[in-house]
């Protein structure tokens, strides 16, 4: 009996990373998701892209500011905020503050806009890409105070001049940008487009996508309604990917339910294996007390 | 560091620190001073400070990993290759760099000669029936006589180039000449019909340029040992590093995780209650109202918890730049350098 109590409390750590491999991959391999819990955050957030119409000459843009180490969960975000406007047909500009972030910003959209075949969905007359911008502060209080974005930032990402992108006719200051979505896996890069990102009374309608262990932090923003609406994580790409797939239905399952529903099993292994350590110290408590 | 110096770095520090905190709180014009006037200066006078501190940063690198690489310390295989990995990504971004800019410059021309045509068709130009641009009219001529000689905006087609797009620049580069030419020939009335189709037909030329040339680029052996060293090193050994995490987190709950006193007690409650109330629906959804319960938590728990903190640590923040500001960091609490 003490045999097994131990090793209910000392369960070899190689065994446990075997079991969270498991728990990871099988998800991931049978492609079968769950239904993610519902999340008030992302319904506020989805309900803000369904109900913007932008009038012509205005755009959207999203700060990509995160790397390759959060992409399970801001990649999916990203991803899946991009397919709306596209479906939406919002025109958007992509920007970062991050620089590990400057090759996402090509990419995602091309991927996103390649699994959309009914609409095409062309560079330069449906999304332009901003490209990176050292120095955030600096390049931020700039967008701001522009009276003209076309020739404060000049170029797009590689260099051929916003006079020339379409997208970009009708954009002149903040103004015309009244929707603005950061997704980070960084404390701070929020606050700072928070700060800056205002010309006089003017504010775009902010939304956020964050990592999980950032989630405590962007409810402050959200409960004094400085962000409309907000990506918890993994999770919350999640649930609003269940949205979508309401309202669009007929559209590919993405990679948020899926990556999901393989964390959500990996999450119930951390609270079994609490469980059981807890339980081997308790049962070793009580058989102790009766000896 | 000398007396001296010490005093002129705290006397730019403060003056540096004035601006910005006078120009906060002042109204923004005083007797015909502007404060923001000077902001866009000052802000590239920031950049350039920024810049060199990259360059220190360069040099610091070399100096510390250099050495231990030549005298042989602890660890000589990592530091080398630090230095390797540096040097080769320097070395591969800077020549995509320069790649790109000549891209650029090969769309240059057709950029101007696109631009030049914008200008005749916008009425103040003057360009129109009634005063038809000469000046214009001849820049332009001579622009599409090269455009036919193919000076300037030639592109070497290359062995390996997508026969596709080759023969979608041709076709509108010819398209393109014959346009220019009949708007030519039809007069210096910039406002003529063909003068307009002209117009119409060099955002295809320049898109199957820009094709052309794109594809061109990724097909050199800078862009591939681009993609090598981001999407072959970079990006997953990042994100292999991150998700390791999850394999620590797992055997750390396991191993600390214990009910030991009322506070790891709640604690662990609070934790269960905000994992369970984000599990997707099925077997191990156990209540409805686990969400609720999860929101309510963070709401009214964490957040002001959070702000607490927050508040806190920017006053503290507030406090330590002022000290920063009035160079009080060099002195100790007895005033003494």
């Amino acid at each position: 009996m003490n045999r097994f109590l131990y090793l209910l409390e000392n369960i070899d750590r190689r065994v446990i990373y075997l079991f969270v491999v498991g728990a990871l991959l099988w998800p991931l391999l049978s492609k079968k998701p769950l239904q993610p819990a519902p999340m008030r955050s992302a319904d506020s957030f989805f309900e803000v892209i369904e109900s913007h119409t932008p009038k012509a000459g205005e755009i959207a843009l999203i700060s990509i500011d995160w790397g390759p180490s959060t992409i399970a969960e801001n990649g999916s975000q990203t991803k899946v905020l991009i397919e709306h406007l596209f479906r939406k047909n919002i025109p958007f500009a992509v920007i970062s503050i991050t620089p590990y972030a400057a090759p996402f910003l090509e990419s995602l959209p091309k991927e996103i806009a390649a699994t959309l075949t009914d609409f095409p969905r062309e560079y330069g007359k449906h999304w332009v890409n901003l490209g990176y911008q050292p120095n955030p502060t600096i390049s931020i209080q700039g967008i701001a105070k522009s009276e003209n974005l076309i020739q404060t930032l000049k170029t797009d990402a590689s260099g051929t001049p916003l006079s020339e992108i379409p997208v970009m006719q009708g954009v002149r200051t903040l103004e015309n940008i009244p929707l603005f979505v950061q997704v980070t896996g960084l404390v701070g890069t929020f606050n700072t487009w928070l700060q800056f990102l205002q010309r006089g009374e003017f504010r775009p309608i902010f939304l956020h996508g964050c990592t999980s262990i950032t989630i405590p932090e962007a409810h402050i923003y959200l409960a004094s309604g400085q962000i409309k609406g907000l990506y918890e994580g993994l999770a919350g790409a999640a649930a609003y990917e269940w949205l979508m797939s309401e309202r669009f239905p007929g559209r590919a399952v993405g990679d948020a339910l899926i990556q999901n529903t393989s964390l959500a099993i990996a999450q119930l292994l951390i609270i079994t294996l609490i469980i059981i350590g807890n339980a081997g110290r308790l049962l070793r408590m009580i058989t102790g007390r009766s000896q | 560091m000398t007396s001296l110096q010490q005093r002129l770095l705290a006397f730019i520090t403060f003056c540096g620190g004035i601006y910005f905190f006078l120009s906060f709180i002042l109204p923004k014009e005083i007797a015909g001073f502007q404060f923001t006037a000077y902001d866009e200066e000052i802000l590239k006078g920031v950049q350039v400070i920024g810049v060199m501190s990259l360059g220190l940063g360069a040099i610091n690198i070399f100096s510390v990993y250099g050495r231990n690489v030549i005298r042989g310390g602890r660890g000589r295989l990592n530091s080398f290759a630090l230095l390797f990995g540096f040097v080769f990504t320097l070395g591969v971004l800077f020549n995509e760099i320069v790649q790109s800019e000549r891209v650029l410059a090969k769309k240059a021309p057709l950029l101007a000669l696109s631009l030049l045509a914008e200008k005749g068709l916008k009425p103040e130009g003057g360009c129109n029936a009634e005063t038809p641009c000469t000046d214009l009219y001849r820049i332009l001529s001579t622009e599409i006589e090269r455009l036919a000689r193919k000076e300037l905006y030639t592109l070497e087609i290359e062995e390996g180039d997508e026969q596709t797009l080759v023969t979608g620049y041709n076709a509108a580069l010819s398209n393109t000449l014959q346009a220019g030419r009949a708007a030519m020939t039809s007069g210096t009335n910039t406002g003529s019909e063909e003068f307009i189709a002209f117009h119409r037909s060099l955002p295809p030329l320049q898109q199957a340029q820009s094709a052309l040339l794109d594809a061109r680029l990724k097909r050199t052996t800078t862009s591939a040992l681009r993609t090598v060293i981001f999407e072959g090193f970079f990006v997953p050994l990042s994100s292999a590093i991150f998700a390791l995490l999850a394999f620590y987190i797992a055997t750390a709950a396991y191993r600390a995780f214990r009910i030991r006193t009322l506070e790891s007690s709640v604690m662990m409650l609070a934790a269960l209650v905000v994992i369970l109330g984000q599990i997707p629906h099925g077997p191990l959804y156990l209540s409805e109202s686990l969400p609720r319960i999860r929101l309510w938590l963070l709401e009214n728990i964490s957040t002001p918890a959070f702000r607490a903190i927050y508040f806190g640590s920017t006053v503290a923040g507030l406090a330590m730049a002022t000290r920063m500001w009035l160079s009080l960091g060099q002195r100790d609490s007895e005033g003494k350098r």
